[in-house]
């Protein structure tokens, strides 16, 4: 259960108690309880399940396919590989992390969320996940599903409420179509009056706090000492076990990995491949870079980061001491220097710099079409 | 239902012996007073005054005169809107609670110079808490004159329109797939009707018009034949009703009459004439939830020259419990 | 005993919805060759003013028209149109301002239109001819049980209808149909029992374009008696729609949803914004084309021309009256004479006295303004200029078609009276003359001329409606000084402006285009370094101001000062009379078009 003192959980009793004027007033609902009351189902049924769930689906996926006609060996054994995801802990302790991070940023910025908002987070941070009980792929999509099937007495009958719940927890990933920009798609006003909830902020500080929660608490080290991960998976558990410390300072956010020799030397298994894990740290920070891009889009002007700071310490076997000679990784992930162009160039950045036909306009395109336009 | 028509001097011995407030509207029209200057103000203990923000300046004046002639009493203002119907919609709900938590349970209400919509709004109230009060009295002060020194070809009482909107609390059940059927109760204001017509472009159009006998001067009945015509002659399904003026249940009838000639429509009501009739088209969406009543928001009233108080009033209750 | 046979009006005006699809056949004018992108695949803006014909386009391109313009089957039709009215009060409910600023406005408002259009697409199904054979009947079942019902689930209904296996495709169309329509009504009854003081929860579900309508139209593009091509959802007067909904709308017009859906969508130029949900604003190529019928009928009057002779002719034929539009509606005999000797005239002298470079310029510059000039200061009873004949009176409606169909329906109504009921062949000068002029002076005075007497009681929207009276007389009498004056191009309707206007005189000339009473456009200027605003006055006015209606080769540079004291007061005209045109303009004021 996420503590009482957590600094959105605080928000909602103490807005409850003072019968905030964000809170819905219809049917007199306590939405502390409320909370509390979604927490608790989900807790008990739903949390646990998520990631055995989603390996259950992938090998429902293989059954399905071995049944077929026609199949090859080649084939079948090339879904099992990419079929054989054991997520990262998605459960309790990973809701909770979310949740904690999401307060974290909060609290750091300057966004003085209202009591309902705090309470939409708080559900959107409970459900970002569950569709997974159907499988990974888009399980961002099935939130609804679930929403659907949980008693209207816990959930509540507030179509509307349940409906942005779902959107801002469905924006933290996936795709609209080849479009990554879910939390731009969000069927909700960019700029929303005063008593209205602001979905796109919220959406954003999901995703980042998503992002964000990508630590030690998501892994199991008895697995991975037991050598019980699923090769393809090996190198998501590495990563979240070395995860050791984010700290969401004021203006900045720092993440701190601490691997040892014996995990630097070595080759993990990431899908077909096999990557070192100081490889697979830059793609996931340069990943997380581009998602504190993205969500700032949303956050500003309410919470601002202008850096994240990657430590990477190697330490003794049993990690009690620093090796010596010290060997210390650091790098700053921020927007510097003069941007980029962008190698698509400016079409890139304006995909709408198309004419009636859709054809990107350049010189040649205008001379073309000015040659059958009469002079005047 | 009783519905009667007295010289405005013997006002007191037709009004019932119990009332606890009286509800007016403050106007840039000299009517507003008539009913207030007749009635003995130690009948009742609460006053609710509405004020229509937007004509607050023209009707300053007779506001003022109001406050005065009530100042012994409890006055309640009812700060009403010409743009806004929300706002409308709250002033009513606000000042008429105000009264019966304090204890008022019988209203008498003079009806003469609230805008159409207003009184509308007013009237459903009243029908969606009908159980709150005790007896509902109300009243309407007739003119001996309207667009007072003006030729009959010059008359107006209003200009241009600002906005046609629904009004709040009688938004019907228009069906996408559904005929529309627009009725018309028209007034003097053919040119306002005209684009309400515009708007709307009803398959099927009825318009209302009292008998010659009814009508403001027999140039305007003229007037009205002469634009029933026009329409006739412009589009394809019209079709023209008579209705009494002066008679809110008759006119309920005679609309509930034209509505089932074309069953299964999306039936749009716009009184453009009296307030009785007006009060009419009330009571038939009281009975029919389908019917949605439409106002037609005027940019400018003929305030100078509006009207003249006749010697006349009408004194009676509705059905609306 | 005579019988009397009720004569039918062949100009009376019907909505395009009531007309039926053997008479929107007959009676339409294929114009899409003027504006081709309406009927193809992608989203398209058609704006214009009311009575130009924008609705009987949607009309003709919904499939029942298709079908019998093209003699096929709905498969075979290029795309499958939705018509969709907007009317004034269908969507924009007052109660809807109650959810302002709530969380619940956006997405119920959305909830709403799209329940509005999915109403819409199962009615536009009614009038066809769909077969009924066992496998359409499974594959619309299949549509409304594992799409329709489905989507519907998942945007939160908890409705537990079914189709029942003996039901029809009309049947099972019928079927979706009412449960849109209930869950519209669902809307209508919340909103009535909504109160800010204590509101309520919304407990239905909540459908979109994008996880409830464009899903059902794209699996109902599938419907093997559906055509290939692109669903149209046509939106007749957008304006219609309250701002949220216009919002929503735009954002649906930003998705890239064209190859199954297109939207189409009417404003009469009053569009309420551009913007999305998103924050941003839908631009034109890119997010969808436009077209503003006025301006093309408005800068090639040949084609309008021709557009009205077809519509009249084919409503004459339809009326069973053997007349051509020419001889339906004659000139003045007398009028059109004396300016054929005019213009004789002229051709004789032009060797000596000719102005332009060839005789028939000076015929067409000076025949008719000379005819007018010459009856001013006649004291004749009736010496009045004509507007009688089917090419002014073309030229008169200015570009909209419902302004020659209302006063020609007018006309007939009254022609009818005269004849005392017997058959109408053709609507004497007489007549044409008195109901353009009656149609021209109600355009004038009805909301200008009693204003007048209300000083001291102004508003904002008031003082702004007293100034474009006063501008529209003092242009209109400056167009008529400016017509009988002795310049080399008297034929002026447009002023262009000199210099960027004032907010007070583009508040003015706003309210004048939106009104109807200018229309907008834009000429190169000579340096090359942009557009100049033109604005020219409807033609409707004409007759008001004895102006010639056939067409207009010039404009007059105004600079603010001219158009403040034009606003304050139409005494400018006096002035312009009293000094004398040439005097108060200067050469360089009044320019040629090229």
């Amino acid at each position: 259960m996420t503590p009482e003192n957590n600094r959105l959980v605080a928000l909602l009793s103490k807005g409850v108690a003072d019968q905030c004027p964000s809170l819905p007033r219809e049917g007199n609902v306590n939405y502390y309880e409320r909370f509390r009351t979604n927490e608790r189902f989900l807790t008990t049924n739903v949390h646990h399940l998520t990631t055995a769930a989603a390996m259950a689906q992938q090998i429902k996926h293989i059954e399905k396919l071995a049944n077929k006609n026609n199949v090859t060996r080649r084939t079948l054994l090339d879904e099992i590989v990419k079929n054989s995801i054991w997520l990262t802990d998605h459960g309790v302790t990973h809701v909770e992390t979310v949740i904690e991070r999401a307060a974290q940023l909060v609290l750091k910025g300057n966004c003085n969320l209202t009591a309902y908002e705090a309470f939409i987070l708080l559900m959107a941070c409970h459900f970002h996940d569950v569709g997974n009980v159907y499988g990974r792929e888009k399980h961002e999509q099935r939130i609804s599903a679930i929403m659907d099937s949980i008693d209207p007495a816990v959930i509540g009958d507030n179509t509307f409420e349940r409906r942005l719940v779902a959107d801002i927890a469905a924006a933290h990933g996936g795709k609209i179509g080849n479009d990554k920009d879910t939390i731009g798609a969000l069927p909700y006003k960019a700029q929303p009056g005063p008593d209205e909830v602001r979905a796109h902020l919220l959406a954003a500080i999901l995703r980042f706090a998503d992002e964000l929660a990508e630590d030690y608490t998501r892994a199991s080290r008895f697995a991975i000492d037991h050598d019980l991960i699923l090769k393809a998976s090996e190198v998501y558990h590495q990563y979240a076990d070395r995860l050791r410390k984010v700290k969401i300072n004021e203006g900045s956010i720092e993440l701190s990995f601490e691997i040892n020799k014996a995990v630097s030397m070595q080759k993990y298994g990431k899908g077909a491949k096999q990557v070192f894990l100081l490889d697979e740290i830059f793609d996931r920070t340069l990943k997380l870079h581009l998602e504190h891009l993205y969500c700032m889009r949303f956050m500003r002007p309410y919470i601002h980061f202008s850096r994240i700071t990657i430590k990477i310490d190697l330490y003794n076997s049993n990690y009690s001491k620093l090796l010596r000679p010290a060997v210390h990784i650091e790098y700053d992930l921020e927007e510097s220097g003069y941007p980029a162009s962008p190698r698509g160039g400016i079409h890139c950045v304006c995909p709408n710099l198309v004419n009636g036909s859709g054809t990107n306009w350049t010189g040649q395109l205008l001379q073309n079409t000015v040659t059958d336009v009469e002079s005047d | 239902m009783y519905l009667k028509r007295i010289l405005i001097k013997d006002l007191e011995s037709h009004l019932p012996g119990d009332i606890d407030a009286f509800i007016c509207c403050s106007s840039f029209e000299a009517r507003c007073k008539t009913i207030a200057q007749n009635v003995s103000a130690k009948r009742f203990r609460w006053v609710i005054i509405a004020e229509n923000e937007n004509l607050f300046e023209v009707g300053l004046r007779n506001t003022m005169e109001f406050h005065s002639r009530f100042a012994s009493k409890i006055i309640i203002k009812m700060k009403v809107s010409g743009h806004s119907p929300i706002i409308t919609e709250d002033a009513v709900a606000y000042s008429i609670a105000n009264a019966l938590s304090q204890g008022a349970k019988s209203f008498l209400i003079d009806t003469t110079t609230f805008t159409r919509e207003t009184l509308l709004i007013l009237l459903n109230y009243f029908h969606k808490y009908i159980d709150r009060f005790g007896e509902l009295t109300f009243l309407y002060t007739s003119a001996s004159e309207y667009s007072v020194g003006d030729l009959p070809e010059r008359m107006w009482l209003s200009r241009g329109i600002r906005e046609i909107r629904s009004v709040l609390g009688f938004p019907g059940n228009i069906m996408p797939a559904r005929k529309s059927h627009l009725i018309i109760l028209l007034g003097f204001e053919a040119d306002r009707a005209a684009r309400l017509i515009e708007q709307y472009e009803p398959s099927i159009l009825s318009i209302g018009y009292g008998p010659k006998d009814t009508s403001i001067t027999p140039a305007h009945h003229e007037m009205n034949v002469y634009f029933c015509r026009k329409l006739m002659a412009m589009y394809s399904n019209v079709l023209k009703f008579s209705f009494p003026p002066n008679d809110s249940l008759g006119t309920k009838r005679a609309i509930q009459k034209q509505i089932n000639k074309f069953p299964n429509t999306n039936v749009i009501v716009s009184g453009m004439n009296t307030k009785l009739s007006t009060i009419g088209t009330a009571l038939a969406a009281f009975d029919n939830s389908e019917i949605q009543l439409a106002y037609a928001e005027p940019d400018i009233y003929n305030f100078s020259g509006y009207s003249a108080p006749g010697s006349h009033c009408y004194v009676f209750d509705l059905p609306l419990r | 005993m005579t019988k009397t046979v009720k004569i039918r009006n062949p100009f009376s005006v019907q909505t395009p919805e009531e007309i039926t699809a053997k008479d929107a056949v007959s009676l339409f004018v294929d114009v899409f060759t003027d504006f081709p992108r309406i009927p193809h695949r992608g989203h398209t803006f058609v704006h214009g003013p009311r009575g130009c014909g924008k609705s009987m386009m949607f009309r003709y391109l919904q499939p029942d028209c298709q079908c019998l313009a093209h003699s096929c089957d709905i498969a075979e039709l290029p795309f499958f149109a939705i018509y969709a009215p907007i009317k004034n009060t269908n969507l924009s409910l007052t109660e809807l301002i109650r959810l302002k600023d709530l969380n619940l406005d956006t997405m119920l408002n959305e909830h709403f239109l799209t329940l509005y259009l999915a109403v819409r697409a199962f009615a536009a199904t009614e009038p066809l001819e769909i077969p009924d054979k066992p496998q359409d009947r499974q594959s619309v079942r299949d549509f409304v049980e594992k799409h329709f019902l489905v989507l519907l689930r998942r945007c939160g209904s908890s409705l537990t209808h079914s189709t029942t296996p003996n039901m029809s495709v009309q049947q099972l169309f019928a079927f979706a149909l009412r449960l849109c329509e209930e869950l519209y009504s669902e809307v209508i009854m919340f909103l009535k029992t909504f109160s800010s003081s204590a509101p309520s929860a919304f407990k239905g579900p909540l459908c979109g374009y994008l996880d409830f309508l464009y899903p059902m139209l794209r699996q109902m593009r599938k419907l093997p008696f559906m055509p290939d091509g692109p669903i149209f959802l046509m939106l007749d007067d957008a304006d219609n729609l309250n701002k949220t909904q216009t919002v929503i709308l735009n954002s649906w017009v930003s998705t890239r949803t064209t190859s199954d859906v297109s939207l189409k969508i009417s404003t009469q130029l009053n569009y309420k914004t551009y913007r999305t949900l998103a924050g941003t604003t839908i631009a034109t190529p890119h997010d969808y084309s436009e077209v503003n019928i006025a301006t093309v009928y408005t800068s090639s009057r040949n084609r309008y021309q021709e557009r009205v002779r077809e519509i009249v002719r084919k409503r004459l034929s339809l009326a069973g009256i053997e007349s051509t539009p020419e001889s339906f509606f004659p000139p003045d005999r007398e009028q059109e004479e004396e300016i054929d000797r005019i213009a004789e005239t002229l051709k004789r002298e032009w060797g000596t006295r000719g102005r332009g470079y060839r005789p028939s310029d000076d015929v067409v510059r000076y025949a008719r303004p000379n005819y007018i000039a010459s009856l001013k200061g006649t004291r004749k009873a009736g010496s009045k200029y004509s507007y009688a004949g089917f090419e002014q009176l073309v030229h008169v409606s200015s570009g909209l078609v419902r302004c020659f169909l209302e006063p020609a329906s007018q006309m007939f109504a009254g022609q009818v009276s005269h004849n005392g009921g017997k058959p109408v062949k053709s609507i004497s000068p007489n007549l044409q003359n008195d109901v353009a002029r009656d149609e021209s002076n109600n355009l004038l005075f009805e909301e200008f001329d009693k204003l007048a007497s209300e000083e001291g009681h102004e508003n904002e929207y008031y003082t702004r409606v007293k100034q474009l009276s006063n501008l529209v007389r003092s242009l209109g009498g400056t167009f008529h000084q400016i017509l009988i004056s002795n310049r080399s191009e008297r034929r002026v309707i447009s002023i262009a402006l000199s210099e960027e206007p004032t907010p007070e005189i583009a508040a003015v000339l706003k309210l004048g285009v939106q009104q109807g009473y200018f229309h907008a456009s834009s000429l190169g200027n000579k340096e090359g370094t942009g557009r100049t605003p033109l604005y020219i006055l409807t033609r409707r006015l004409a007759p008001s101001f004895t102006l010639d209606p056939f067409g207009f080769a010039g404009y007059l540079f105004v600079t603010n000062g001219f158009l403040r004291d034009a606003m304050s007061s139409p005494d400018v005209v006096k002035r312009i009379r009293e000094t004398g045109v040439d005097s108060y303009f200067d050469s360089g004021q009044l320019e040629l078009f090229k």
